[in-house]
């Protein structure tokens, strides 16, 4: 019985809100100012068959998770070569903070006159990725235990091992966290950059249009396509990665022994 | 292989936890370590494998066996750059240092997420084969025991793997500190027998709180 309300309980909430939406559209019975689901989903199914749809998705999936995936590969990089060379990581961090605190509008705008609108999503991921994922990489292989690091230097455990049973564990954790934020980051601030430098065809440009149009529905369409397009790819991600933690050796907790 | 220390001290701030201590020991010969907690004992098997920095004194390592008879030799003696530069461990790790060490630590540290069977491979290298490690651990563990993460093990289990890690890895010195920590009496014998039996010809340095251990590993003792 309880298992029952418990399968039940998260889809009667959604759809009490979704009727607390509908129910403030008929209210305010107004389409530019707001639509209600139906018409959202309306606007949706008038979508999908056009090619613009699909080729815009595209688009936006390509340079969005492009910018995510070069962002994690340079900050893993970076991450590391920190963690060995002290000396390095005092270098990078006066621009890792920068990148930090300086807005995402100013980049865009920086970004525009470097790269042009074309290319403007990528940049803007990577911006904004890069940050967060060095600094885990670094807080990760930081946390790696002293003690089987001695270990590891008495056995004299060759460095490839050292990674494998060593930092690996410690440093997947870490990398899971942030990228369950920086993938989100990513899209946010990715579809953010394409609505002002407007690249054509792209998630961006559809919303820019929306806005011009006062086509509120279609914004709520488009709202719709990012978190379910963010969403799968933050699955695919940390499927991955979660994956790459079984294979690495890491324990579930149901695992771990009642008592020692 | 021959190890001389003389006149070794170390202290942590006002405790002096080593004071003059001498040994001499060589191949073949197991010694045991004896004495109350907070003794030392830790603390000398540390300075010996280059973890921790003694005051002052001398340790020399000598193999004559080797081609060239190599002679390692430290002599601490505060601010002696020499010295710390040995015992912060530069130079250890080359192949050709001597000596090889091999050491159960006052913990288990194993690396929890992996198996015995992974725990042991990561430390023998190419010495042995999955099957050689397995079938090596059957011999301290249960063979269910085996295939699962080191995190789920018990306390005794544990033990039984980083013991089994030290003496199948590939050493002249073996520091084992207080190893039968949270093993039974059957299980304390059985874990003896096999260390005699895989150390043999060897130098062994072994903690223990009990004077029962020193005769069944026909020990020489070293009271602190």
């Amino acid at each position: 019985m309880k298992r029952y309300e418990t399968i039940w309980r998260q889809p009667l909430i959604i759809l009490f809100w979704i009727f607390i939406w509908q129910l403030a559209a008929w209210l305010i019975h107004n389409n530019i100012i707001l639509v209600g689901p139906a018409d959202a989903g309306l606007a949706l199914l008038r979508l999908i068959p056009t090619g613009n749809f699909w080729l815009s998705i595209g688009h936006s999936f390509v340079k969005i998770s492009l910018g995510f995936l070069m962002a994690f590969a340079c900050g893993m990089a970076l991450g590391g070569a920190a963690y060995r060379f002290p000396l390095l990581r005092e270098f990078l961090a006066p621009v890792l903070s920068l990148l930090k605190s300086i807005p995402v509008a100013s980049f865009v705008i920086l970004a525009l006159i470097w790269v042009g609108s074309r290319n403007l999503a990528v940049f803007i991921a990577f911006l904004v990725v890069l940050p967060m994922i060095y600094v885990n990489t670094l807080a990760g292989l930081e946390s790696a235990d002293t003690k089987l690091l001695e270990m590891a230097r008495i056995f004299r455990v060759p460095p490839l091992k050292q990674l494998r049973y060593i930092y690996l564990p410690a440093l997947l954790p870490y990398l899971l966290s942030s990228c369950k934020v920086a993938l989100g980051m990513s899209w946010k601030s990715g579809v953010a950059a394409e609505v002002i430098g407007i690249p054509d065809s792209s998630i961006g440009e559809q919303l820019y249009m929306s806005k011009i149009y006062l086509d509120t529905a279609n914004l709520f369409a488009w709202t719709f396509v990012i978190i379910v397009i963010s969403a799968l790819f933050e699955r695919v991600v940390l499927a991955l990665l979660a994956g790459l933690q079984r294979k690495g050796g890491a324990v579930h907790e149901a695992d771990r022994p009642q008592s020692v | 292989m021959k190890l001389t220390v003389r006149s070794l001290c170390k202290s942590f701030g006002d405790l002096q936890v080593l004071k003059d201590f001498n040994l001499k020991m060589e191949s073949g010969c197991v010694c045991c370590l004896m004495g109350p907690s907070g003794s030392g004992k830790t603390t000398l098997l540390r300075i010996l494998m280059g973890l921790e920095m003694a005051d002052s004194g001398s340790i020399v390592w000598e193999d004559p066996s080797r081609a060239g008879a190599i002679k390692e030799s430290q002599t601490f003696a505060e601010g002696n750059p020499r010295t710390q530069a040995a015992a912060a461990g530069i130079g250890r790790s080359k192949a050709d240092t001597v000596p090889r060490f091999s050491a159960v630590f006052q913990e288990d540290r194993l690396c929890e997420a992996f198996t015995p069977v992974e725990n042991v491979m990561m430390a023998a290298g190419r010495l042995l084969s999955q099957a050689q490690a397995r079938a090596e651990l059957a011999r301290l563990l249960p063979e269910e025991s085996l295939s699962r993460p080191a995190a789920t093990l018990s306390g005794g289990m544990k033990r039984r793997v980083a013991i089994c890690r030290a003496l199948l890895a590939p050493y002249d010195v073996l520091l084992m500190d207080e190893p039968f920590t949270g093993l039974d009496d059957d299980t304390r014998q059985t874990v003896i027998s096999y260390i005699l039996e895989k150390s043999a010809g060897r130098m062994a340095l072994i903690s223990t709180h009990q004077e029962e251990d020193v005769a069944l590993l026909g020990a020489e003792l070293i009271r602190l």
